[in-house]
């Protein structure tokens, strides 16, 4: 029976719109056919007083407030369709429930979508912390990355760290934005006159040491214990990006534990390392930090873990000691301990990275000179400074507020690059640079956003930064607006590295894994093979993928599955791979089915996990919500939790357990749909290792879908699902276009979101049309006019 | 655009706001602007941490009341004895060196939780910062944590070893971590002198610049961005207020001036060559930070509570405190161990003549003004045993302490009991800190 209802709706979904109802007729039928059967057999539950889960039908008597409550109507139908409501209680006739499902279909998919013609309102947006610091380099030329003092960006609605409607502003912030503004105009001060840069080579022996049982070698210190901390002061001469070279040797007679080495700069941690150099041949580990001015200590620590990365070297002392310790066995003696894991440290050089470019030369477009007065020079370098900064046309009334304020530093003795850092202070403290403002309508009858502003909102979705002389150059001209100009600007802007910045991000914040390795994290006891390099390695692995769909323009159904991945050395023999050497992530062809995909890759199958074992049932929401859309209820507030690891019954694999603790229809009318597929990857453990057996029993990873069709193991379960491109090209069409437009969509936005996804489907999932699709789209291009728009 | 702002912020004093002064980095208030009600010169609490504990039969001192005879590790203190107190019979009932140092000014150690496995504090403020967030607000700085040795790495009963570096603790969560530099001591306290008024009036301006673009963005905006400027402009004058009281301190004729000023000299950056040199640094940038009243609250963790500090600079000991800290009885190593306890405790001898070196209002000095806790949260290393630990009182805070004293207390007395009578001493009104039992009546 409910594959008859499938058939029916899928045929009823794919025959176009065939003489679209108006909203009138909506309206009529609404309250004449529609109203008296939700009476009937909905208001048990969703009438005015009960309201479960928030919905009371009786509440909806027009089209349009059933359409602005479109998500609400869009689960209706579903389950509808799939016979799961009512629950209980008289059941409709089939030609009763036909009916309100042709009328649910009519009114929120196939009407006459001209009558709802809006483009949207973006909140005014704020920079957020990537959007900060990528626009401070751009803008100056120098990568000081000041926003990472600032208060991280919670995402809103709709997961983006870019929605705007869920970046707030609260005084700490305000005072981070001054200093920042001080510390970016002061380094463009000090990058003009950089003669005086730093460059130390510090011997080891003249660190201070938290401890001093071990003595020096003659060549440099051995350490060979957490407790031991190295640290000594040093002056950095500015607020800049440093270089910090560390030479050093490792040995280790365990297999498997490698020593390494942690960098601080005062409290703050700068990076890790394993040291696998051998002692012959000491390597030099480069780690890099942005640094404010003034004395900071710099410290290194020792540390060991558990992971593949080792040398010959140490696999000759595993070999020594475990012949010395079967020796010692073989003459009945007690067998001797293992050897120390050594990190031996011999100096460190820390300098300033300073690259052509980085001279201020971006800001500096002025000097006081022949012809030129001091003043005149300001206001070109202001002015230059302030377009830049506000990203479109400055007023010179604009221009003079900024002059008086060098005036006045210049009047009291500054010299001129001091009194100038005065007014870039001021922009960079300015909401005009802060916000992005999209005010400016081009044609007020056509609300299409000016061509600044449209630079702006392409720079900003596929740089996330600030738009380069090209862009504006061509806004300047009026010439952005022709949608052939834009895509190849599109296109432009994807080969450019910077891309890199918005693959990066879209990928970690929509898969789900942007906080792996910080609020995300294994529990370290049950996991210590989980090391902050893994993890690294894990998000590197799944961003590269994506940003190799969007920069060669491949086919986006890569995301569900795809012949490569890329791996370093760790991360390959974490997965059970061979023959990648080194610590550098690269790309590698996969060639059975395991890896590859979303669904392969560890650091979405470690996002999904619980921090002491795997979940199937955040597994299999996250394939469903995140890879198809569906929207899952959550679930009743009694619904109780499983035993943690170790106090579940004996000889139990997790799923034994969990379909233990799921016997009760309530839940398993969702969990049938969920927990099939997470059972199909439990073949991945909680931090995405193979494995073939759980708790000691095999593991099992058949399933079967509610649609009927059984799987077993993860390449399997791909396949399947491989099967609902569809609904995989419209979320990731849907989830693209609100980070573009960083906002949550609104029922206005499906015949958007229908046009993007058709075009990515008939282009064969091409990454390029997406791109494009969105960049040209109504939403992305226009504005609803500021006058017009209610609260 | 200069002109108009005055007017506008001779109003905003007037309405005499009283937020707690958000510490922005750099922007330190000037010298000079701590505010302290009425003109009696205010009372200061220190606290001076000593780790590793001591070898208990050369601490604890023969007799009681006035007649007690300094043991072999306070026979430094005999130049200040009338200044000081022992305290006999306090404890924390904490477990190994990260715990014990974590409860020594909160009374409630460190747990790791048992089942995720995870080093959460479950404890509560340390006195100093439950003092300071009381009486400290109306000071440039409301707390000083300092110490000589960054927090060290590794574990203990499953609690970090980083943990130990402090013993300041602002919430259950937070740990307040000592700095270690004498010149960014120096910074935090007094700014970098005379740049800082310029550099607020800068801001001033620029805070001016950014209200009026504000005012003109919000004009031009939808409802939805009015409201989000709004929230940007409520920050801003937020911020605002803050600039103008660091630049107007509020009833600056009753403000609180040293009886001397000062001379104010800025250490040189990094760390000092010797032990010596760098714990002396510190304790005069205590005083310093008392004389000016630019805070009330002081902390220095002489070292760090799991300290490895090499002692071969003195003669008869030959490594670390640690090592030699558990010493088996053994008196090759109950030696030197005594021997870097009485190094430590003349630290305290150094800091009581330097307070009692400074003149305050009516005869009186600032060590009179000036209660200081000195002690360690093991009594004895070997063991790591926290009952009756070494704790020393000095100074009079301000006629509430009747020092030159052995004061025994009855066994097992919890160390919280003595921080309730220290935090009423600084003028807070309770009946109880943390675990504490009672307070002490006659200290």
């Amino acid at each position: 029976m409910k594959s008859l209802w499938l058939a029916l709706c899928v045929v009823a979904f794919n025959s176009g719109l065939p003489a679209a109802p108006t909203s009138d007729d909506l309206t009529a039928s609404l309250n004449s056919e529609i109203q008296p059967l939700l009476q009937v057999y909905c208001s048990r539950c969703h009438g005015p007083e009960t309201r479960t889960a928030g919905i009371a039908f009786s509440e909806y008597r027009t089209h349009q407030a059933v359409i602005r409550a479109r998500p609400v109507w869009t689960r209706a139908l579903r389950v509808l369709r799939e016979n799961e409501m009512p629950p209980a209680g008289p059941q409709p006739e089939i030609e009763e429930r036909l009916r309100l499902i042709r009328w649910i279909d009519d009114a929120i998919n196939n009407l006459d979508w001209s009558e709802h013609r809006d483009p949207g309102a973006v909140t005014i947006p704020r920079l957020n912390r990537r959007e900060y610091n990528n626009t401070i380099r751009d803008l100056t030329g120098l990568d000081l990355r000041p926003a990472d003092a600032f208060p991280p960006d919670s995402p809103g609605e709709t997961g983006f760290r870019n929605d705007r409607d869920g970046l707030f502003v609260a005084p700490l912030l305000v005072e981070k934005y001054l200093s920042a503004a001080k510390e970016v105009a002061d380094a463009v001060v000090t990058a003009r006159n950089a003669k005086e840069t730093l460059h130390v080579r510090l011997e080891i022996e003249d660190f201070l040491r938290t401890e001093t049982n071990h003595e020096f070698t003659p060549y440099g210190l051995d350490l060979r214990n957490y407790q031991q901390t190295v640290y000594r002061y040093v002056t950095f001469p500015r607020f800049g990006r440093y270089r910090f070279l560390v030479k050093a040797w490792g040995a280790s007679p365990v297999p498997g534990e490698t020593p390494g080495v942690t960098l601080r700069v005062g409290d703050r941690m700068v990076g890790q390392a394993h040291v696998t150099a051998e002692p012959t041949a000491p390597g030099e580990y480069e780690f890099h930090a942005n640094v404010p001015m003034g004395s900071h200590r710099v410290s290194l620590h020792w540390f060991k873990s558990k992971t593949a990365e080792t040398s010959e070297h140490n696999r000759r002392l595993a070999a020594e000691a475990l012949q010395r310790q079967q020796a010692a066995k073989a003459a009945g003696e007690k067998p001797p301990r293992n050897g120390p894991v050594i990190l031996s440290l011999d100096r460190i050089e820390v300098r300033e990275d300073l690259e052509p470019g980085q001279d201020g030369s971006l800001v500096w477009v002025a000097e006081p000179g022949a012809g030129l007065s001091a003043q005149e020079a300001a206001r070109q370098v202001l002015g230059n400074f302030a377009e830049r900064a506000y990203r479109g046309s400055v007023e010179p009334s604009e221009v003079d507020r900024l002059v008086e304020l060098y005036q006045r530093a210049a009047q009291r003795g500054e010299p001129f690059e001091s009194a100038v850092a005065i007014g870039l202070q001021a922009v960079l403290s300015s909401p005009r640079f802060l916000y992005r403002r999209e005010q400016r309508v081009a044609a007020p009858e056509e609300d299409a956003l000016n061509d600044f502003d449209l630079a702006a909102r392409l720079s900003y979705f596929l740089w996330l930064s600030m738009p380069d002389s090209e862009l504006t150059g061509l806004a300047r001209e009026g010439r952005l607006a022709d949608v052939d100009t834009l895509k190849r600007q599109a296109a432009r802007m994807i080969a450019d590295p910077k891309s890199r910045a918005f693959t990066s991000a879209f990928a970690s914040e929509w898969l789900g894994f942007a906080d792996l390795g910080s609020s995300i994290k294994p529990d370290d006891v049950a996991f210590p093979e989980f090391t902050p390099a893994l993890g690294k390695a894990m998000v590197d692995e799944a961003t590269s993928s994506f940003d190799r769909i969007v920069r060669e323009n491949r086919s986006l159904l890569e995301v569900l599955d795809s012949d490569y991945t890329y791996l370093n050395e760790e991360l390959a023999r974490h997965y059970g791979l061979e023959g990648v050497v080194g610590r550098e992530i690269r790309l590698v062809e996969l060639h059975d089915g395991r890896r590859g995909g979303a669904l392969g890759m560890g650091a979405i199958l470690t996002a999904t996990s619980l921090p002491t074992r795997t979940s199937p049932v955040v597994r299999g929401m996250w394939v469903l919500e995140t890879m198809f859309g569906e929207e899952l209820p959550p679930p009743p507030p009694d619904a109780g939790e499983l035993p943690e690891p170790g106090e579940s019954p004996r000889e139990l694999t997790l799923r034994q357990t969990f379909e233990r603790h799921r016997d009760e229809a309530r839940c398993a009318v969702c969990h049938d749909r969920i927990d099939p597929i997470g059972f199909g990857l439990e073949n991945f453990d909680a931090i995405g290792r193979w494995r073939d057996t759980d708790n000691g029993q095999p593991v099992d990873a058949t399933g079967r879908l509610l649609s009927g069709k059984t799987f077993e193991g993860p390449l399997e379960l791909k396949r399947i699902l491989l099967g609902r491109r569809q609904e995989f090209a419209r979320m990731i069409s849907a989830q693209m276009l609100k980070f573009a437009l960083g906002r949550e969509l609104e029922y206005y936005d499906e015949p958007t979101v229908r046009a993007i996804s058709e075009a990515v489907v008939r282009s064969g999932f091409s990454a390029r049309t997406l791109v494009e699709e969105i960049v040209s789209s109504y939403p992305f291009r226009y504005r609803r006019d500021v006058a017009r728009e209610s609260d | 655009m200069a002109g108009r702002s005055i007017p506008r912020r001779a109003v905003l004093r007037g309405v005499g706001v009283t937020l707690a002064l958000p510490f922005l980095e750099g922007a330190e208030p000037l010298l000079g602007a701590a505010r302290h009600a009425g003109r009696r010169d205010p009372v200061r609490l220190a606290t001076l941490f000593h780790p590793n504990g001591v070898y208990p039969p050369n601490w604890d001192p023969e007799g009681a009341g006035r007649d007690f005879k300094l043991s072999r590790i306070l026979e430094p203190l005999a130049p200040v004895r009338d200044e000081i107190s022992v305290i006999s019979n306090l404890g924390t009932g904490a477990k190994g060196h990260v715990g014990a140092t974590s409860a020594f000014l909160t009374g409630t150690p460190l747990h790791k939780k048992a089942a995720g496995r995870i080093n959460t504090p479950s404890m509560g403020a340390s006195l100093d910062q439950y003092v300071a967030e009381r009486v400290g607000r109306d000071n440039s700085i409301p707390s000083l944590e300092v110490g000589t040795e960054p927090p060290r790495s590794g574990g203990e009963n499953g609690l970090a070893i980083s943990f130990a570096n402090t013993v300041s603790w602002r919430s259950d969560s937070t740990k307040v971590d000592p700095e270690i530099e004498p010149q960014a001591v120096f910074d935090r306290l007094f700014g970098i002198s005379k740049k800082t008024r310029q550099r607020l009036e800068d801001e001033a301006s620029i805070i001016d610049f950014v209200l009026e673009d504000a005012r003109a963005l919000r004009a031009g905006g939808s409802a939805t961005d009015r409201r989000k400027l709004d929230e940007f402009l409520g920050s801003v004058r937020d911020v605002e207020k803050r600039i103008d009281r660091n630049l107007h301190p509020a009833n600056a004729k009753e403000e609180w001036k040293p009886l001397v000023e000062p001379d104010l000299h800025r250490p040189e950056a990094g760390i000092p060559a010797t032990r010596d040199e760098h714990v002396r640094q510190m304790l005069d940038l205590i005083v310093l930070a008392f004389q000016t009243n630019t805070t009330r609250v002081a902390t220095f963790m002489m070292a760090h509570g799991f300290s490895r500090q090499n002692f071969t600079f003195i003669d008869g000991v030959n490594g670390d405190h640690h090592s030699i800290s558990h010493h088996k009885e053994d008196p090759k190593l109950t030696e030197p161990y005594t021997l870097v306890s009485r190094w430590y405790v003349s630290q305290l001898v150094y800091l009581v003549e330097r307070l009692q070196s400074v003149q305050e209002r009516d005869g009186k000095t600032l060590l009179d003004n000036t209660m200081v806790l000195y002690g360690s949260a093991l009594k004895n290393g070997n063991g790591h045993t926290t009952q009756n630990l070494p704790v020393l009182l000095a100074g009079r805070g301000g006629g509430s302490l009747n020092p030159g004293r052995r004061i025994i207390l009855p066994e097992e007395t919890p160390v919280t009991n003595l921080h309730l009578t220290l935090a009423r001493n600084m003028g807070i009104e309770t009946e109880s800190f943390n675990n504490s039992t009672g307070s002490i009546g006659d200290l």
